[in-house]
């Protein structure tokens, strides 16, 4: 078990407001983490500075013992809360993608995962609803054997019958050698697979840790803690 | 089928419950090899390492011991498995006796419903 | 082969060491294919639809061809000048003092084919401009930059790998253009086994006049075309860049205040080292400004920043 992320007096601002402000955490290797927030309290950020696709204003971010670059991106799979793939025509150009770009891409188990769903790779994106287009897409991420995934609302777009599917996908790419960090703030789906939780308010984290042992502590599900904990909190709308 | 759980008490205590149940009612014999932990976890539909814990649990309590040829095997110990069950039994049979309590109903009064009802 | 507690088999460590060489070696090449992927991409639009555009002034060029004979030419008609014609980048001959500029005449389509060509690639130009920008914009501020900039090469990189393919197209496109303008004004000759071009600025007097090689077409004004690309193209992406780094502590207006003034400051730059190119004949001081910002550029996409927190 060694420490996968580790964050340290992180800060970042946006128009002067801090969306972020001295936030510090650590993910050790093997677990699922849940960053429980709700929406525009900086999950994306967080993922967003991970991905090197923001700056922080001051802290430390390492990602296996890293600082964030090219290095850290190889290792990362970050799954967006949007669709990525306009640019392209099927599924099989998206694979094609992955495989030229990404050394870690395992197209055996894309293809698996797929037939499981029953894509043919060969079906067009234009021809997909929202739904279908963040199923593959996920399918996609992750199919690569990345040390940390970063899910950003996975389960947002996929109504309730395929989000087994999903978390069992989830389950699979997962082992001992990576994590998995799901952001999300619909709680209820996702609980029963999570190690720890991480819930952030005010930029910062107000509330972390083992998922079995907050449960015992406050006798509720996590979905009820999270709810408890942001009940006042209507999510800030005006940072963005 | 994934298993079902109740969220607000701690999972890993559940599937601990489960294989508990299975080894009682022989549906893991005694002696036999469990399934590997992963085996295990993606048949739940759980994560590995709550997984991994309940099969640490049972370990600690004495009903599986990990072999290092063959892997986690469960216990031959009769005597354990009875102590096991009886544990379990009188969990049931206080809570149903709560359940009673509730409903203002005395000791006696509980017993012979008990009686009466069938399982179903 | 060990086991870990999930009860999976893990691969050795020799095996993990040569992945990572062969991983090394991947991403050493990236840019390379990345930048091959892009020219797949612009090529349509970069390359092959400049490429059709000239095939007006090819047409012209026919006709040139076809009434190649000298001082006999039907369709040609000569005017002299006392004085030099108006714009200053025709290429002129001057014999006596005197001026002559030729013109196609009676040949009703010259002047459609001429339209078409210059509007055609204007627009064509604007396209290009517009579709090479969003493209770099997408990637490192846009709905892609999830995906592109997710891949394991560094940003330089990733920002050459585009902005070397659209200079490219862009070079093309400016050549052709110039080429076309040069079919679309004389004809194509072969003197002493030499393509030659008749240039139809030429003397009455001394027949055709010849320029040989590569002399006709008007480099300078593709430079000034690529220059003005550069500074468009690089300044642009500055601009968003110096705006993404700025929004950490500024409101947008101010935000929008400083890249108006750094615009200004740019175009300024921009227009006097042309101006000063063009006089003192050093076309490199042309590309001072878009040097720089090519600097500025590498350095601020270094440590880029997504507009949206």
């Amino acid at each position: 078990m060694s420490e996968l992320v580790k964050i340290n007096n992180l800060t970042r601002s946006f128009h002067g407001r801090k969306v972020l402000d001295g936030l510090s955490l650590s993910v050790e290797t093997g677990k699922i983490v849940g960053l429980l927030a709700p929406n525009g309290t900086g999950k994306t950020t967080l993922f967003r500075l991970l991905m090197g696709l923001l700056t922080e204003d001051s802290g430390e971010i390492r990602v296996d013992g890293k600082p964030i670059g090219k290095e850290t991106n190889n290792v990362i799979s970050y799954l967006p809360d949007y669709f990525v793939f306009d640019d392209f025509r099927r599924i099989k150009n998206a694979i094609e993608y992955m495989k030229e770009y990404f050394s870690d891409f395992d197209e055996k188990r894309v293809k698996e995962l797929l037939e499981k769903i029953h894509f043919d790779e060969n079906r067009k994106f234009s021809a997909m609803s929202k739904g279908e287009k963040e199923q593959v897409q996920l399918v996609l991420f992750l199919s690569r054997r990345a040390k940390l995934y970063l899910l950003d609302e996975p389960l947002a777009a996929v109504d309730p019958a395929k989000r087994e599917f999903i978390i069992n996908t989830i389950l699979g790419s997962f082992g001992e050698e990576n994590s998995v960090i799901i952001s999300t703030h619909l709680v209820l789906d996702i609980e029963k697979i999570l190690d720890e939780v991480i819930m952030l308010k005010d930029g910062k984290v107000c509330l972390s840790g083992e998922a079995d042992v907050l449960r015992d502590e406050y006798g509720k599900k996590l979905n009820d803690i999270f709810k408890d904990t942001f009940r006042y909190e209507e999510g800030g709308k005006g940072n963005e | 089928m994934p298993w079902e759980f109740k969220e607000n008490r701690p999972i890993f205590q559940q599937i601990y419950d489960k294989i508990v149940l299975s080894i009682i009612n022989g549906t893991y014999p005694m002696g036999s090899k469990l399934p590997s932990v992963r085996e295990l976890a993606e048949q739940a539909g759980v994560n590995p390492n709550t997984m991994q814990r309940a099969m640490a649990n049972l370990e600690s309590e004495g009903l599986a011991m990990t072999n290092r040829t063959s892997g986690r095997i469960v216990t031959t110990d009769e005597k354990r498995i009875a102590e096991v069950k009886l544990r379990y039994a009188k969990n049931a049979a206080r809570e149903y006796m709560q359940a009673m309590e509730l409903l203002g109903l005395s000791k006696d009064e509980a017993l012979s419903i008990l009686k009466e009802v069938d399982t179903k | 082969m060990s086991e870990n507690s999930f009860g999976e088999k893990m691969m050795n460590e020799n095996t993990t060491s040569e992945n990572k060489e062969a991983m090394q070696n991947k991403i050493g090449s990236l840019g390379v294919k990345l930048a091959l992927r892009n020219f797949k991409k612009y090529i349509i639009i970069g390359v092959i639809i400049p490429l059709l555009m000239t095939i007006p002034s090819m047409i012209v060029q026919g006709e040139w061809f076809k009434n190649d004979k000298a001082g006999t030419d039907p369709y040609v008609k000569y005017e002299v000048y006392e004085s030099v014609p108006e714009s200053w980048l025709d290429v002129c001959e001057e014999k006596d003092g005197k001026y002559v500029i030729g013109t196609l005449v009676d040949w009703p389509l010259h002047d459609s084919m001429e339209a078409v060509t210059d509007y055609g690639f204007i627009i064509i130009v604007v396209c290009l401009y517009i579709y090479l920008i969003r493209d770099v914009y997408l990637t490192f501020w846009g709905k892609r930059a999830a995906l592109e900039l997710a891949v394991p090469c560094s940003r330089t990189v990733i920002f050459l790998a585009k902005f070397i393919p659209a200079m490219i197209c862009e070079i093309w496109t400016f050549f052709l253009i110039a080429l076309s303008d040069c079919f679309l004004e004389g004809g194509f000759k072969l003197k002493d086994g030499a393509i030659a071009m008749q240039s139809v600025r030429s003397y009455e007097s001394a027949g055709w006049g010849y320029m040989t090689g590569v002399d006709f077409i008007p480099w300078d004004s593709v430079c000034l075309h690529t220059m003005a690309f550069l500074v468009i193209y690089l300044g642009i992406v500055f601009l968003i860049s110096l705006c993404s780094n700025l929004n950490r502590k500024m409101k947008d207006p101010a935000i929008l205040s400083i890249a108006g003034l750094v615009t200004l400051l740019i175009a300024a730059l921009s227009f006097v080292t042309e101006v000063a190119a063009f006089e003192n004949n050093m076309l490199i001081l042309m590309f001072v400004v878009p040097v720089i910002l090519l600097i500025l550029c590498i350095i601020s996409i270094r440590r880029h920043n997504l507009m949206k927190a």
